[in-house]
């Protein structure tokens, strides 16, 4: 596993953005203080009427305890040493996520009360509560962003083991297999059962509330939709129907390939997986069983459920010998 | 063979085959150009003569995909058609006289 132990430096910048939604409650506090109910209100009923309130102090107090913990996590991963850059770029995206969120409740909150006499007369949120979810995740999408590129892995030279299958390819002939995975069945249940949550939401509270259940349906049956591709530039996992976001990992930092297996209790699930231990990702798109193997450097290696990972595996196992002998 | 035929030769069969089956989307010309290291205008040319084959359809926005229709049994046939005229070159016979073949067996 890549180790990045210097250049903390470079993560400051992630931090300090974790760190800007919630810097930015006290200064919208004071500036709208003579504008705001007290107490503001922080619970509707399903009527849509306000149950619980909450001071102005002791609300943005809150807010910044919670943004607070997430900016001190997200110092202490930019700090300690010996983590992987991608654990530091993750839990410092989740540390944003969680601080933009908080801050978005205060300021949705706020600005919903904005010029109401009293807490009661504040209407329960509607697009508001869409708005700040999308908010939050914008925010760890530019956190991320502010991380920058990921150091490049080793590179492997060695040929890969002779005793690993070959496709018998003629010299100069181009070979390429790519393949969409079947979406599985239970993922239809499972978007069914999200859309018939988010109808009844409509229907009982608020077509709003529904809103973010129908967009995770979405991005749920985009992320199954994975094109898998080995070529001379390495293995791509294309996700949704364009292709994007990709996974790529190129030719030179795979050792090599051969058909495994994969249990899919192991891995939790359906999709694309990281293994317990950090060291493995799994494409899991078919039932438990075979599925092609590469191992790749810094001790990694990425698992796919393929149609015919004999195949697939002798494919990438003859691009590395041309590649390495070449 | 000139590459777009050779690229084509390989969709057919697969279809022939049953590797690939009615519905399958194939990739995207510039996604299969990048992985096979060819022109982009090679592989449209391929799709193009498979969908003049009556193999795949073309729609734009949706790519290429194989014919809901009787795709395999086309592309079997297709396949054969080659494989006859080759015999027919072998022999020294012109097209019609590979017509005039197949019309005395039919």
């Amino acid at each position: 596993m890549t180790i990045d132990n210097g250049g903390r430096a470079r993560w400051l910048p992630g931090v300090a953005l974790t760190a800007l939604p919630a810097l930015l409650v006290p200064l919208i506090e004071r500036a709208w203080v003579d504008r705001l109910p007290d107490p503001l209100p922080i619970h509707w009923n399903i009527a849509g009427h306000v149950d619980r309130t909450a001071s102005v102090a002791g609300m943005t107090t809150t807010t910044l305890v919670i943004a607070g913990l997430a900016v001190l996590v997200a110092l202490v991963v930019a700090l300690v040493p010996a983590l992987s850059w991608r654990v530091r770029r993750v839990v410092i995206t989740v540390a944003a996520v969680h601080s933009a969120g908080a801050a978005g409740i205060w300021m949705m909150t706020a600005g919903m009360s904005l010029d109401a006499a009293t807490a009661e007369d504040v209407t329960n949120p509607g697009w508001q509560v869409t708005a700040l979810l999308l908010g939050a995740a914008a925010w760890g999408v530019v956190v991320a962003l502010s991380c920058g590129r990921a150091p490049a892995r080793s590179g492997v030279t060695d040929p890969p083991p002779a005793g690993l299958a070959r496709l018998d390819l003629a010299p100069g002939q181009r070979a390429a297999w790519t393949e969409i995975a079947p979406i599985p069945r239970i993922a239809f249940w499972v978007l069914a059962a999200l859309l018939g949550i988010a109808a009844v939401l409509a229907v009982a509270v608020n077509a709003w509330v529904a809103v973010p259940l129908v967009l995770v349906a979405g991005i749920v049956m985009v992320a199954l939709q994975a094109r898998f591709t080995v070529d001379g530039r390495g293995v791509t996992i294309g996700f949704g129907p364009w292709g994007w976001p990709r996974v790529r990992v190129p030719l030179r930092e795979i050792v090599s390939a051969a058909p495994g297996s994969v249990q899919i209790a192991q891995w939790g699930g359906w999709g694309y997986r990281v293994s317990l231990d950090g060291h493995g990702r799994g494409l899991i798109l078919r039932s438990s069983g075979p599925a092609v193997r590469l191992e790749l450097s810094d001790d990694r290696y990425l698992l796919a459920t393929v149609r015919d990972p004999e195949t697939v595996a002798a494919l990438v196992n003859s691009l590395l010998d041309t590649a390495r002998t070449s | 063979m000139p590459l777009a035929d050779q690229i084509a030769s390989q969709v057919r069969g697969a279809v022939a085959a049953g590797r690939l089956v009615p519905g399958d989307r194939l990739p995207a010309a510039r996604e299969l150009a990048e992985a096979l290291e060819v022109n982009m205008h090679t592989i449209l040319r391929a799709y193009a003569q498979l969908r003049d084959e009556g193999l795949i359809e073309l729609r734009r926005g949706r790519g290429a995909t194989v014919r809901r229709d009787e795709a395999a049994d086309r592309a079997r046939l297709v396949d054969a058609v080659h494989t006859l005229l080759d015999a027919g070159r072998r022999l020294g016979l012109d097209i019609d006289e590979v017509v005039e073949e197949v019309r005395r067996l039919a």
